[in-house]
This record gives structure tokens, C-alpha cells and sequence, in this order.
């Protein structure tokens, strides 16, 4: 169903604009390149080992493989160098897709310690490609950037690119402690040095974060984000009834670029740190959910997402449950605010978001398909990736019980 | 109001350029590039917003960017692009003056013509 999805839109579109341009040339220095570029990396860094490590090597998981594309993140003006086409001669707006592919694994060195601990050693790698060509020529980009995937360590962590054609591979290896009380995960990433989660399992407090670099004077600035709050308290554990749902509470700064390591001096402007609040009340009724998030840090903060979402019952795992197994639904809609960004050429405004993702899972394993337009991870991303329409697919083989 | 986007730019696909995207493109690169060698947000705003009260944007009306299609309009994006690429002690130098930056490559006073 994914495949054919993925495959439907490059071929609309293919059929669509195939007059608009097969030889083109982006052309830098405009709004549109530059966030472009900026797209690539941003994609090379969150599609990193490290945040697939935090994000979905945890609890019963045992492996998992995730591809991800966003469709026009940035929109760049190119000049057109085919004679026959369409747009023979022209500067238009041609879209950059970027791809991403990710694979990990948990080897369980001991599963039943004492205060249920757990110790295993772990690896997570990541492929990341951007790509300013025919959509069709690129559809199973996500596909053949597996090999890479499995064997990122011989490959080697690399990042090629000329333009806007972009090659990253990225991993990380490391161990994983986890008990009742604490959740400890520590590693190594082959692109961006030493990487550490610690979380505090009764209370769902946690804190994480990746360090630019480690040298003398460590400080907030090193930090390349971080995040902090509370993570899915369910409130059963309160005391209130199930229906009551989960919470999550926090706050972030996320870096929309990177610093320029060699002027340590220049510290990032705000208007390349995005810091937002949240307040989620997951599973209410066991089928609604309710988002609200604002940006702050900046002159005025603003409504950032306001959001509501229905679900099957089942599709929130809560008290460490194992997935119910069958084919369960999920679909998202509301209005995300995304500030004005002269400085990247983008008007904001008040846009529509939906997400729709179906989950099908047996006793082992369970696949996840997404489609999602507007979403506030996706912009969280790419701020100035306006109307992006995502797609993914994401598999994940659980430790039978 | 929500934006409600054409159907053919929900999925982000190839379309022209807006008439004035060289002008445009240049006024955004002055504003980066103030706010790249300075790190400070507001002058850069300031500058963005500078541009448009001095000056008006003359690519659509000058005929020298004329025929559509061809490659001189190409040519018009040489200014954000060299603008982008200003050193830094020339881009604190001119800060809020438009006139300044415009001398980043001659097609910049095509773009951008006195009120």
C-alpha cells in the first residue's frame, strides 16, 4: 500500500510536469537554495543514529527500519537547460524532496536483572539523500539506501553534495541499561561525537541532549538542543480513572541551522532557534487526543499547533503493554501558525494540517504507514517546508513476551 | 485566515516564479547576509524592511530583462548571489544602506531603482 502510494504521487506528478524540466540548474544565492541546503542538513542531522536511537530503539523493541520522504520541503528557483521543454530557458520553482532511511538493533545481553533491569547493546545507522530531480528516477531512493544502512560503520560516516544532490550516512552503537528506575542510553555517533539519554522512569521526567563538541568550558551553548519536561505520565498511576488519558508536558529549543564551529564567538541568532511549549493529553477515551503547542524565545511567542486527533482504542501503549494486535487507525487535523521568515523568504500564516497513519501489527512485528501535510514535526524540521507532503514507513520487530 | 493552497502547490510541485522573484530574492540575501556576519536578527530585519521604502523593484518594467525566457533573466539572480557572498566586513560596513549593498554586482541597480 506504501509502495503504491509513494508510487502514485511520483507518477502524477511525473505525468503532470514532465514537460516542466528534466535538465535543471537551481541557482544559488536565493531564498530557495539556501533552504534548500539548509533542508539537507537538517535532514542528514534529525534523520541521525542518535535521534532514531532515543525515538524508537526503546522498550520491547528489538529491531526496527524506517524510510521517510518529504515531497517540495523547499521550492528553488532553477533554470531550465532543455531546449524541448516546457520550460526551455526559464527560472521556475522546482521542488527538493529529501529521503531518509534508518535501521536499528537491540541485543539483549540481559533481559530480567534485578528491579526488572535490562542491559543491551545497540546500533542505529541512517541513510539521508536530498534530491532536485525527476521523482520518478528517485521513488526507491529510501529502498536502495538500505545496504548502506546495515553496514554504516564499514561504509563509513560520510556527507557528500554539490548543490542540492545530497549523500549522508550516519550510526551510532552504544549501550542501553534500563530498569524500573532509571533508563540509561550512551553511545558513540560516527558524524557528531558522544551521545547520552538518561530518563527517569517513574515520574516520565527525562532530559537529553548532543554536544557540539566537547572541549574546555563547557556550557548551554555546546548543546546542539535539548529538551526537557514530562513525557507520557499516565495518569492511572495518579490515581484517575484510564479515560483520563497520558500527559506530556515540556519544552525545547531545536537548532533550525548549525553552528559555525569555526567562529565559536557567533552564537546562533534567535531566529535559527525554535523553542516551543507543549501540552499533550494523549488517549482520552482511549481515542481522542488533543495537542496544543506555542513558540516562545522570540519577540512575541505565537500559537505554534492546535490540533485534535482520533484513534481505535489500543493505539496508545500504555503500562509497558505489547501492541494489540490487528490493524488500528489514526488520523490528525487542525491549524498550525508559522511565523513570517523574511530572512528565509517565507510569508507566514494560519495552514491546515492532517496526518493519517495506519498500524498493523501481529505477535512479532508491527508496520506503520504515514501521510502527513503541514505537520508540525515535519516543519519543526523544515520551517520554511509550507504545504510538504510527507510520507513513511516504519517496521518494527519486538522481543516476544 | 487559513491558507488554502492550490492543489497543484499542496503537493509543492514546479511552478513560475512570482514576477518579481529577482528583486525578491536580492532583498532577502541582504537581510541574511547582515544577519550571517552579525548574528543579530533585528538590524536584519531592519534592513529587509529599509529596502522597500527607498527603493522600488524595476525588473517586470525594464526592458532589458525582456524577452521572458531567455537567459539574461537568469542573469537577474546574479545579485543575490553575489550579495550572499559579500564579506563580512563589507556587509557590517554598509549595515542599513540599501544604496551600499546594491553595488554588490552591477545588475543589483537594475533590480532595485530609487524611488
Amino acid at each position: 500500500m506504501m509502495l503504491t502510494l509513494w508510487l502514485s504521487l511520483a507518477f502524477a506528478q511525473e505525468e503532470l510536469f514532465a514537460e516542466a524540466c528534466d535538465i535543471t540548474f537551481p541557482i544559488a544565492g536565493t531564498a530557495g537554495f539556501d533552504n534548500a541546503r539548509q533542508a539537507a542538513r537538517i535532514n542528514a542531522n534529525t534523520y541521525a543514529a542518535g535521534a532514531f536511537a532515543r525515538r524508537r530503539m526503546r522498550k520491547q523493541v528489538i529491531a526496527a527500519m524506517d524510510a521517510h520522504s518529504v515531497y517540495g520541503v523547499a521550492l528553488v528557483p532553477s533554470y531550465c537547460d532543455r531546449d524541448s521543454a516546457r520550460r526551455a530557458g526559464q527560472v521556475y520553482m522546482e521542488p527538493l524532496d529529501l529521503h531518509a532511511t534508518n535501521v536499528g538493533f537491540n541485543l539483549p545481553l540481559l533481559e530480567d536483572g534485578p528491579l526488572h533491569s535490562k542491559f543491551r547493546l545497540f546500533y542505529a545507522s541512517s541513510v539521508t539523500t536530498s534530491t532536485h530531480w525527476s521523482r520518478i528516477g528517485t521513488a526507491f531512493a529510501p529502498m536502495f539506501n538500505l545496504y548502506p544502512a546495515f553496514f554504516a560503520p564499514v561504509v563509513g560516516s560520510s556527507s557528500t553534495g554539490q548543490g542540492l544532490g545530497t549523500y549522508s550516512v550516519d550510526w551510532i552503537g552504544g549501550a542501553l541499561f534500563r530498569s524500573d528506575v532509571i533508563s540509561v542510553q550512551a553511545g558513540y555517533t560516527g558524524r557528531r561525537g558522544v551521545y547520552a539519554d538518561v530518563t527517569q522512569e517513574k515520574v516520565a521526567l527525562f532530559v537529553n541532549g548532543v554536544l557540539d563538541e566537547l572541549g574546555d568550558g563547557l556550557d548551554a551553548a555546546d548543546l546542539s538542543y535539548w529538551m526537557g519536561g514530562l513525557q507520557d505520565l499516565d495518569l492511572q498511576r495518579t490515581g484517575a480513572p484510564s479515560e483520563a488519558g497520558v500527559t506530556s508536558l515540556y519544552a525545547r529549543s531545536l537548532p533550525l541551522a548549525q553552528r559555525d564551529l569555526e567562529r565559536p564567538d557567533l552564537q546562533l541568532p534567535s531566529s535559527q532557534l525554535l523553542r516551543t511549549g507543549h501540552v499533550q493529553q494523549e488517549d482520552v477515551l482511549h481515542m481522542l487526543d488533543l495537542n496544543l503547542a506555542w513558540q516562545f524565545g522570540t519577540e512575541s511567542s505565537s500559537l505554534r499547533e492546535l490540533t485534535a486527533a482520533w484513534h481505535t482504542e489500543g493505539w496508545v501503549v500504555r503500562d509497558d503493554r505489547a501492541l494489540d494486535d490487528g490493524t488500528q487507525g489514526y488520523l490528525r487535523a487542525g491549524v498550525v501558525h508559522l511565523p513570517g521568515q523574511p530572512l528565509r523568504g517565507i510569508k507566514g500564516g494560519v495552514y491546515p494540517m492532517f496526518q493519517g497513519v495506519v498500524r498493523i501489527t501481529n505477535d512479532d512485528a508491527s508496520i506503520k504507514l504515514i501521510a502527513q501535510m503541514n505537520h508540525p514535526d515535519l516543519l519543526d524540521l523544515y520551517p520554511f517546508g509550507v504545504n510538504a507532503f510527507g510520507l513513511a514507513a516504519e517496521l518494527t520487530w519486538r522481543i516476544p513476551d | 485566515m487559513i491558507r488554502w493552497t492550490p492543489l497543484w502547490l499542496v503537493v509543492a510541485c514546479a511552478h513560475r516564479v512570482a514576477d518579481d522573484q529577482p528583486c525578491f530574492e536580492a532583498q532577502v540575501a541582504m537581510a541574511a547576509r547582515l544577519e550571517d556576519c552579525t548574528g543579530d536578527t533585528e538590524r536584519a530585519l531592519e534592513l529587509y524592511d529599509q529596502v522597500e521604502v527607498d527603493h522600488t523593484c524595476a525588473f517586470a518594467d525594464d526592458p532589458r530583462f525582456e524577452p521572458e525566457g531567455s537567459a539574461v533573466q537568469a542573469g537577474a539572480y546574479e545579485c543575490a548571489f553575489a550579495i550572499r557572498n559579500l564579506a563580512c566586513e563589507l556587509a557590517e560596513a554598509y549595515d542599513q544602506d540599501v544604496d551600499q549593498w546594491l553595488t554588490a554586482a552591477p545588475v543589483c541597480q537594475w533590480l532595485w531603482v530609487a524611488k
